[in-house]
């Protein structure tokens, strides 16, 4: 076996049941692989990760690795993150959503969680349904696209969750394919050594829903969709606008620093212990 | 002598059938053609010779399905490969 | 070594002695939303927590500060939030959360009137039914009622070691009258109060079964970074606690976290009787209205009636055993509530017809007086 799958499945729980529970071609499994690379890197011990996910078919992602993991309500799953981190600073806590999860009914979670700048890292996988409960449109949807619940075509707007991530305060923001999975590993990377609210946004997609609903193929043929309509944003720099109408960027949309909240609220204790004046 | 020393620097490609669900990521995305698929739609390494190892496949494959094994020469053209792509990820093969 | 002892008189309003209950169980962490009538509890331990090397945090709802609760709760945390009837209303979903995953926690309800934004500085007992069955699915809970501070602060502690000997939430059910009222207590420092912590596995990480069906119905519980990695989930699950959808997995599962109530219903269930031995008329009381009660029976006797009162401290599980000795000694039961009659609701559930069941139901806004229970006991007695 190849180096890059040992190491996977070094951190596979193998008493779960394998194939995975997601769908033939499913960008949640090439993720999978990228997290896992990303998270080995860091040099914690499995010990000290956690892994805290919500509903939907990204919930079902921590039952297959072997970290301390956290399958919570839909779209609390960083409230639950907040509390971990909180009660025990030294862990690494790392939270998987999908877009409904992240920005429908956690839309509150996540710009506080953001806004807080808590050290933790948002995963959200951006495939612009609701999978698992059969293809309804959620606030990544597009203007004009089909799901079970919009037959004759959305007329809602889509979240944009990276520029959200910005407004609202995270000091890191990636956003990377699950075609372009080595840059999905590098972003990860950079999000997990980053100190403070760090957010990767991962366009993936379900052929499976959304795919057949308004007819883009494949697995194989809407990968080729997110390469033939992503730029890097250094490339996306020297373009003009009307060339990137139909484009999105990837890569690290925003590095900035500031204090994270565990370290802003030890000056609290010391404030209230009088260890330190105010 | 010299074919099997040219056999033995081929990166060694292994699929494990039981947790592939035929996909076809790997194929559509190998970048020399090195994989086809079957009647079933499951991959199969149908010219072992044209792999560069750059482990794409294994990389892509959403089921941790497919391992590239590479060789000593394998690995010198994945070097290559990797130096001629501009950026890590994006120049892609398959772009 | 002796310790010193140390005697602190102290003038508490109910929320404050729930604080200083809370402490001195040990707890360490409380995320909340602000909210009348329950907001003193998170101002004093704004400023407490962190002089303990605690941790407050305000989230930014009720749903969140539960997730938080429990989030902190799973890393080892004694963890605690504060709400009333609205705030209740949200936490319902991760209550049920917390009572499948076991996990302890301390959820302070404040009740005032409602529905809805009802009555928001007036006290009510509209809450004991929602904190049955507020959140979804079969499943046990425990909830207490304290009616004098002193009881907050005592009341507070058990909910603490109920929370972590059974690993379920538990919910405190104080009215407004009880949270803003004054009362002097007195706590001793060195007093012997027992504090309960969650039992720990002692096994090695791989012999770990975090959901594991014991006799006594509560499992080992593990804190996440403490070596043991296991996976929790609001799925139904197997005692490895990986989803299962296994009816013979399912049924025992649902069953131990009943059973893990059911079979210590003698510690849990607290009350008091107060001359309920001689007694023709009981008034069955919890809450504020426990205080009007004992006062009833008081005037009562002193009239010539015997009248006697059961306090009930634990809401839930509903204390059968103890109603039903009034029922069968006493002529008479009344149950006074601030509601429609969600407790006498029970009591008449498990009435075999010795005693007659009657009720003062006040939904005004105003506490139920002495006078008021004494003219009902003259009406049907």
């Amino acid at each position: 076996m190849a180096e890059i799958t040992r190491l996977i499945h070094e951190y596979l729980r193998h008493d779960k049941k394998f194939p995975h529970v997601w769908c033939p071609g499913c960008g949640i499994g090439i993720m999978l692989g990228s997290l896992i690379r990303a998270i080995d890197k860091t040099g914690y011990s499995k010990d000290d990760i956690v892994l805290v996910s919500g509903i939907g078919c990204t919930g079902r992602l921590p039952v297959y690795v072997d970290f301390n993991t956290l399958h919570t309500t839909h779209g609390r799953a960083l409230t639950f993150a907040t509390g971990i981190k909180l009660a025990k600073p030294r862990l690494k806590v790392i939270v998987i959503m999908g877009d409904g999860d992240a920005v429908a009914i956690g839309g509150n979670h996540f710009i506080h969680a953001a806004r807080r700048n808590i050290d933790i890292t948002a995963i959200i996988v951006n495939n612009s349904v609701y999978g698992m409960t059969g293809g309804q449109y959620s606030p990544t949807t597009p203007y004009g696209m089909k799901s079970t619940t919009t037959p004759y075509s959305n007329v809602e707007h889509a979240f944009n969750i990276s520029e959200l991530a910005v407004t609202a305060g995270a000091v890191f923001v990636g956003r990377g394919t699950v075609f372009h999975a080595k840059l999905l590993d590098s972003l990860m990377e950079k999000a997990f050594a980053k100190v403070g609210f760090s957010v990767v946004e991962i366009i993936s997609h379900c052929h499976t829903q959304f795919g057949r609903l308004n007819r883009m193929g494949t697995a194989v043929e809407m990968m080729q969709w997110q390469r033939d309509h992503s730029v890097t944003v250094e490339k996306a720099a020297q373009m003009k606008t009307e060339e990137l109408k139909d484009k999105f960027k990837i890569g690290v949309l925003v590095d900035r620093e500031l204090p994270a909240y565990q370290d802003e609220y030890e000056k609290v204790r010391r404030w209230a212990k009088g260890t330190e004046k105010r | 002598m010299a074919e099997a020393q040219k056999k033995k620097d081929i990166p060694h490609i292994d699929i494990y059938r039981a947790w592939c669900k035929a996909c076809g990521i790997c194929v559509a995305f190998c970048p020399t053609e090195t994989l086809a698929r079957d009647e079933g739609g499951y991959p199969y390494v149908k010219y072992p010779e044209k792999c560069i190892n750059c482990g794409w496949c294994e990389i892509r494959c959403p089921d941790f399905a497919i391992t590239v094994e590479g060789k000593k020469n394998g690995k010198k053209v994945r070097d290559q490969f990797e130096k001629e792509s501009p950026e890590k990820g994006t120049a892609a093969p398959g772009q | 070594m002796k310790k010193k002892v140390q005697k602190k008189e102290l003038l508490l309003q109910g929320n404050e002695a729930v604080v200083e209950g809370a402490l001195k169980a040990g707890c360490n962490f409380f995320a909340g939303y602000p909210i009348t009538p329950a907001t003193e509890i998170s101002e004093i331990l704004s400023v407490r927590l962190p002089q303990l090397d605690g941790t407050f945090i305000q989230m930014e709802d009720e749903i969140a500060s539960l997730g938080a609760v429990i989030g902190a709760s799973l890393a080892g945390a004694k963890a605690m939030t504060a709400t009333s009837g609205p705030g209740f209303s949200l936490m319902q979903e991760n209550l049920g959360f917390a009572v499948i995953a076991e996990v302890p926690c301390v959820i302070v309800d404040a009740m005032r009137g409602g529905p809805s934004t009802g009555l928001p500085t007036m006290p009510s007992q509209g809450d004991v039914m929602q904190a049955r069955w507020g959140t979804h699915g079969d499943h046990p809970i425990i909830a207490l009622c304290p009616s004098t501070i002193r009881e907050c602060y005592d009341l507070t502690i058990k909910a603490f070691n109920y929370s972590e000997k059974f690993r379920i939430p538990v919910v405190l059910l104080i009215d407004e009258v009880v949270a803003h009222m004054r009362e002097k207590i007195t706590i001793c420092e060195d007093e012997d109060v027992e504090i309960f912590n969650r039992v720990k596995p002692t096994v090695p990480p791989e012999w770990y079964i975090p959901f594991e069906d014991t006799p006594k119905g509560v499992p080992a519980m593990a804190n996440f970074g403490d070596g043991y990695r296991y996976h929790v989930t609001g799925l139904t699950h197997d005692i490895k606690g990986f989803p299962t959808s296994r009816p013979d997995e399912i049924d025992p599962f649902i069953r131990r976290l009943f059973r893990k109530v059911s079979q210590n219903f003698a510690d849990i269930q607290i009350g008091e009787f107060y001359q309920t031995d001689d007694a023709d008329i009981t008034i069955i009381a919890y809450g504020c209205v426990a205080r009007s009660a004992r006062r009833a029976a008081a005037d009562g006797r002193e009239r010539g009636l015997k009248v006697g009162v059961l306090k009930m401290n634990t809401i839930w599980p509903f204390m059968r055993a103890q109603v039903e000795k009034v029922l069968r000694t006493s002529k008479v039961v009344i149950v006074p509530e601030m509601n429609m009659g969600q407790m006498s609701r029970e009591v008449k559930r498990v009435n075999k017809g010795d005693a007659k069941v009657f009720t003062i139901n006040k939904v005004d806004g105003k506490i139920i007086t002495p006078q008021e229970i004494l003219s009902r006991i003259k009406e049907v007695y």
